[in-house]
């Protein structure tokens, strides 16, 4: 555990120390190296589920490929953010490098921890790093209105949840996820007690987030810089599935008369999304809203407490983690030569950027969930244990994926096909750095299909 | 026969030789696929000399196989790799090697070969030919992957394989907004079929707790399964364009002319027919499903080849007939004959393609004019395509021992012979002395007559690139229903004796056709009416009204919610005014309330100040 956080750590007096001239190169190839180690942690030989445990940490196989993602994550995040800062004087540089290297350390801590407790308060703290990219290093003024909801949905969200933990704490007398799931449940016949079950849940359907709680999403989204953008979608939407599906165990029993409700919305919520995807006229607005419907099926997902359920949402939260990363770093580079997020304006490009046109072309495949990508392994599972639930979430599941192969397929054709405007006839060519950011994001995805049992839970 | 120790052993080892040589086809064909992700740009005759030779490798290749099975019946089903598995729930790499497969992939690697050696011709001009091949050759592989998928999952990674390769396929010439269009369409029609297919999956996962075919087929036996064969036959539809989710493929004529004949032919929309045939097993003892098949089948092959009795341009007559005769092989599927479905879907691929072909090369040959009545006599000037393109529609008739014959006329037999809805049988019929009309039609404009094109047209068609698809297609649609027919056993015990009215039935309605063509063709001359009778023409010329309805309400139906209610009234007004907005709002006045009093008056605060003092202290003292 700690032969990862340790490095991690000390990648920060490394950002500081290291010359300007090589600041990028050596943050890149440091965290690369984290990275790459941290995928040792799928290898377990323990048959109980818990491994490379420490007094407060441990990992097991739900946590494994999220931490996973989370280090893959950091050195995507440095290649994508180096273009846009380049402009700026390097101490800004090196500032910038530092906040993204505090929120990978807060996740893995966040994905590690063994006590609810310190999961709570990591939780938080991913919120301040966060918080800074998006409104200092956003572009537009809107940066701070988008920051002001993303903080107070998330904190009004949280705050009833360490409430809700501490009441806890008080009946069973500790919070440690090892033990937690052997002691007894919580009766919930009171409505204070139905209270304390939303309470448990709310903080992280609001991270999800949960349609209805989704507002501060694409605003987050759109104003973030590149590398906020991929965090948040990549990693810290899924702090609340891995959240929830935490708490879950705790609150197992008797929650199914509650969640049905939540479980309804949040399957209409990727009807709701997915229409208002087909209208975006903003990029990053589209692969935001996309986000939220996605998620929204992942909530369904675990809410539905079958392991088919659980597994189905793991796999595609990890399989969204990577495709919504990779089509915000294709809409970045949009971005960067464009300087607009306005789909209208940067139209046929597949005559200009033809390799991009590949990137884009296999991402929406992987957003409209193309078998055999992990993506569509990850839907249809939880497709099918929601339609062992109930026959008619297929209504509006499959209505669902009629949706996202619409607006996905709209987003390409937008975007690549048809006749290139006049505008963009002198634009600037790709680089290396572009398509290799591209080609490491997508290529994890594609590898997944071979192994899909790493990212399987606890059903594997 | 047993007791040859000879023949014994050739008995047991040739599902080796079977399972071998299928994986060598995939090999074979995958080959170009992975040599061309290397960095180095392809050579320019790459798709030649590597897409088309791996084509007709397989094609040899999978002959061995297909001898084994004609000559010991040998089917087999090779399982390894266990690719996924939860506690419960396996899946493996499984493929099925059986009367279906092995007949088919033979012939769909006969026809692409075929396509791939005129398309090198047709395609000549285009900077991206070797692109093009690697995506009919995807296409293919897809295509093969479904038919020999022995799970549900493989073969929904064939079944979207297929369909998101026609999206590419469809979209080849992407500059043209018509093109993106008519591949969004595809996508989009496929994609409801595919809600169907995820029912199904959902319900046998759920209730049967295997997607492996024969154990779905073992498990199922005493289950109630109408509605996962609804869900299949909804996915049928969608891929194999049943009515109500027809339109996207005459709008797939956008594509270039060897991908509609590549997508006509043998693959994509075969592929809805084909996964009937394969869950036959589940569909013989469900009468709901079998009428809904039936019904639907009917009513798509009449619709449809309303549809082709106006339509001028010549790849839209072509598409629709296809369409028909989809509408055919579904009524065959409700008939409860599925080996006669996989007949037809077997004889149709061979003079499908070659119609397709054959227009492709009239179009070419006249400046890439399609429609018919801008064509004509053609049978001077191009004798071989235009005796190929009569041909092939003579085979589409079912005119007696050419390909078509042998599959239409069974067909036909087997509606006659049946107890079912006669309104089905009636509505066939009608299609079928349709098919009559149209390829007439097509004859009549294209072949006969005077030429009614500009003179300056580059016709040339001696070119073995041509010539030789062309003509091996056409022995195909020659000899193929004699070949398939004569090499293989009924499943079902065919009605042998009846009336000679049921017999001819087939011969009858088209040979009416026909005879009712010639008339109209010379009525036309006459002109007996001062005004013509537009209504049915406009019907069947604007597709039944069907696109200019659905496809403006639909996607406007859809937008207007995205729009005013997603977006607007629940995004923008429940959620953000009554939201966050609304505690700004609630907020402020109590803010400027507070916020206004602190105006920096010195002198009032001081005074006020100084006020409440004096008062405080007077009062305390008294």
């Amino acid at each position: 555990m700690l032969k990862i956080l340790l490095p991690t750590i000390m990648l920060i007096p490394m950002t500081w120390l290291s010359p300007a001239k090589r600041l990028w190169t050596t943050t890149l190839a440091y965290s690369l190296i984290i990275a790459l180690a941290s995928l040792a942690w799928f290898n377990t030989p323990t048959e109980t589920g818990w491994s490379c445990m420490n007094t407060y940490m441990a990992t097991d196989p739900l946590s494994t490929p999220l931490l996973a993602l989370t280090c893959w994550l950091l050195p995507l995040m440095i290649l994508a953010s180096q273009n846009h800062t380049s402009s700026e004087p390097v101490g800004r540089q090196r500032m910038y490098i530092t906040l993204l290297t505090s929120l990978q350390i807060f996740l893995i801590l966040a994905f590690s921890a063994t006590e609810v407790t310190m999961f709570y308060i990591m939780f938080e703290a991913t919120l301040i790093p966060t918080l800074i990219i998006i409104t200092r290093w956003g572009n537009q003024t809107e940066r701070l209105n988008a920051g002001t909801y993303f903080l107070f949905y998330t904190l009004a969200g949280s705050l009833p949840l360490l409430v809700a933990l501490l009441l806890l704490q008080n009946s069973t007398g500790t919070l440690s996820l090892l033990t937690l799931q052997y002691a007894p449940a919580m009766e919930l016949s009171s409505y204070a007690d139905k209270f304390w079950w939303a309470g448990c849940l709310l903080a992280f359907l609001v991270k999800m987030p949960l349609y209805g709680a989704h507002l501060w999403l694409p605003k987050a989204h759109v104003e973030a810089p590149i590398a906020g953008s991929m965090i948040l979608a990549a990693v810290l939407l899924k702090l609340g599935g891995y959240g929830m599906m935490r708490m879950m165990i705790v609150l197992e029993p008797l929650t199914k008369e509650l969640s049905y409700p939540f479980i309804i919305f949040a399957l209409w919520g990727v009807i709701m999304t997915g229409s208002i995807c087909l209208r975006q006229t903003d990029l990053k607005s589209l692969i935001a809203y996309s986000s939220v419907s996605h998620m929204g099926l992942v909530a369904a997902g675990i809410l539905i407490q079958t392991p088919w359920g659980f597994t189905g949402a793991l796999i595609l939260m990890i399989a969204h983690g990577l495709t919504s990363s990779a089509l915000f770093c294709l809409a970045n580079t949009n971005y960067e030569r464009t300087h607009s997020r306005t789909m209208m304006l940067a139209r046929g490009l597949q005559m200009v950027l033809p390799l991009m046109t590949t990137w884009w072309f296999i991402a929406s495949l992987a957003n409209l969930a193309l078998p055999p990508l992990p993506n569509l392994m990850g839907e249809l599972m939880i497709i099918t244990s929601l339609f062992n639930w109930s026959w008619w979430t297929l209504a509006l599941t499959g209505a669902g994926t009629l949706i996202t192969a619409g607006y996905s397929l709209y987003m390409f054709l937008m975007t690549q096909r048809g006749p290139l405007p006049a505008h963009i006839m002198a634009i600037h060519p790709t680089h290396s750095r572009e398509h290799l950011l591209i080609v490491l994001h997508l290529l994890p995805l594609i590898l997944l299909i071979l192994k899909p049992e790493l990212v399987w839970g606890w059903s594997a | 026969m047993m007791n040859n120790p000879a023949m014994m052993s050739t008995i047991l080892t040739s599902p080796l030789h079977m399972t071998s040589s299928m994986v060598l086809v995939f090999f074979a064909l995958s080959y170009p696929i992975f040599t061309s992700l290397s960095p180095k740009p392809l050579k320019n005759d790459w798709a030649i000399s590597h897409v088309k030779k791996a084509v007709k490798l397989a094609f040899f290749i999978s002959l061995l196989p297909l001898f084994l099975f004609l000559n010991h019946g040998t089917e087999t089903i090779m399982t390894d790799w266990k690719w996924m598995g939860t506690d419960t729930f396996d899946l493996c790499i499984s493929l099925k090697f059986d009367f279906f497969s092995t007949i088919f992939t033979p012939i769909a690697l006969f026809v692409t070969w075929s396509i791939l050696e005129f398309a090198s011709w047709y395609m000549h001009a285009d900077p991206n030919m070797n692109r093009f091949f690697k995506y009919l050759l995807i296409f293919l592989i897809a295509m093969i992957i479904l038919v020999t998928a022995n799970n549900m999952f493989q073969l929904f990674l064939g079944w979207e394989g297929v369909g998101i390769m026609s999206f590419l396929l469809i979209g080849w010439w992407y500059g043209r907004a018509d093109a993106n269009t008519a591949a969004l369409q595809a996508v989009l029609y496929n994609r409801v079929g595919d809600i169907g297919l995820i029912f199904a999956m959902a319900w046998f996962a759920t209730n049967l707790n295997s997607w492996d075919l024969q154990q779905v087929f073992t498990a199922s036996k005493d289950m109630d399964l109408t509605f996962p064969l609804l869900g299949l036959i909804i996915a049928a539809t969608g891929k194999s364009a049943q009515f109500g989710l027809h339109p996207w493929l005459p709008s797939a004529m956008e594509g270039p002319t060897p991908v509609s004949a590549l997508l006509h032919s043998s693959t994509m929309v075969v592929a809805g027919i084909f996964l009937l045939v394969r869950m036959s097993p589940l569909l013989e003892n469900n009468p709901t499903a079998l009428t809904t098949c039936l019904c639907l089948g009917a009513l798509t092959t009449l619709f449809t080849a309303t549809c082709a009795l106006t339509q001028n341009d010549i790849k839209k007559i072509v598409a629709f007939s296809t369409s028909s005769q989809l509408g055919l092989m579904m009524v065959t599927i409700g008939l409860n004959q599925p080996q006669l479905a996989f007949l037809h879907i077997c004889t149709h691929a061979f003079f499908k393609a070659m119609l397709f072909l054959c227009s492709g090369s009239i179009i070419h040959s006249l400046n890439d004019e399609q429609d018919i009545r801008k064509m004509g006599g053609m049978n001077h000037l191009t004798p071989f395509t235009s005796s190929c393109l009569t041909l092939g529609s003579l085979a589409l008739t079912g005119t007696p021992f050419l390909a078509g014959f042998f599959s239409k006329d069974a067909i036909i037999e087997a509606l006659n012979t049946s107890y079912l809805n006669a309104w089905a049988l009636v509505l066939t019929l009608l299609a079928t002395s349709f098919t009559a009309v149209y390829s007439l039609r097509i004859v009549f404009f294209v072949s006969m007559g005077n030429p009614r094109f500009t003179s300056l047209s580059p016709i040339n068609e001696n070119n073995p690139t041509v010539i030789n698809p062309i003509k091996r297609l056409a022995w195909g649609s020659i000899i193929a229903g004699l070949l398939i027919t004569s090499n293989m056993l009924p499943m079902k015990t065919p009605v042998m004796s009846m009336p000679p009215i049921l017999k001819l039935a087939a011969l009858i309605v088209t040979l009416l056709g026909v005879l009712t063509a010639m008339e109209l063709a010379s009525l036309t001359n006459k002109q007996f009416k001062t005004t013509p009778n537009l209504t049915a023409h406009h019907f069947s010329n604007m597709l039944g009204f069907f696109p200019a309805i659905i496809h403006r309400l639909t996607p406007k139906l859809n937008l207007i919610l995205g729009q005013t209610i997603a977006a607007q009234t629940v995004d923008q007004t429940w959620l953000e005014k009554t939201g966050p907005k609304a505690i700004v709002s609630l907020n402020e006045p109590l803010i400027e309330t507070t916020n206004n009093i602190q105006q920096g008056m010195i002198k009032t605060y001081l005074s006020l100040f100084f006020f409440t003092l004096a008062l405080a202290l007077l009062l305390l003292l008294i």
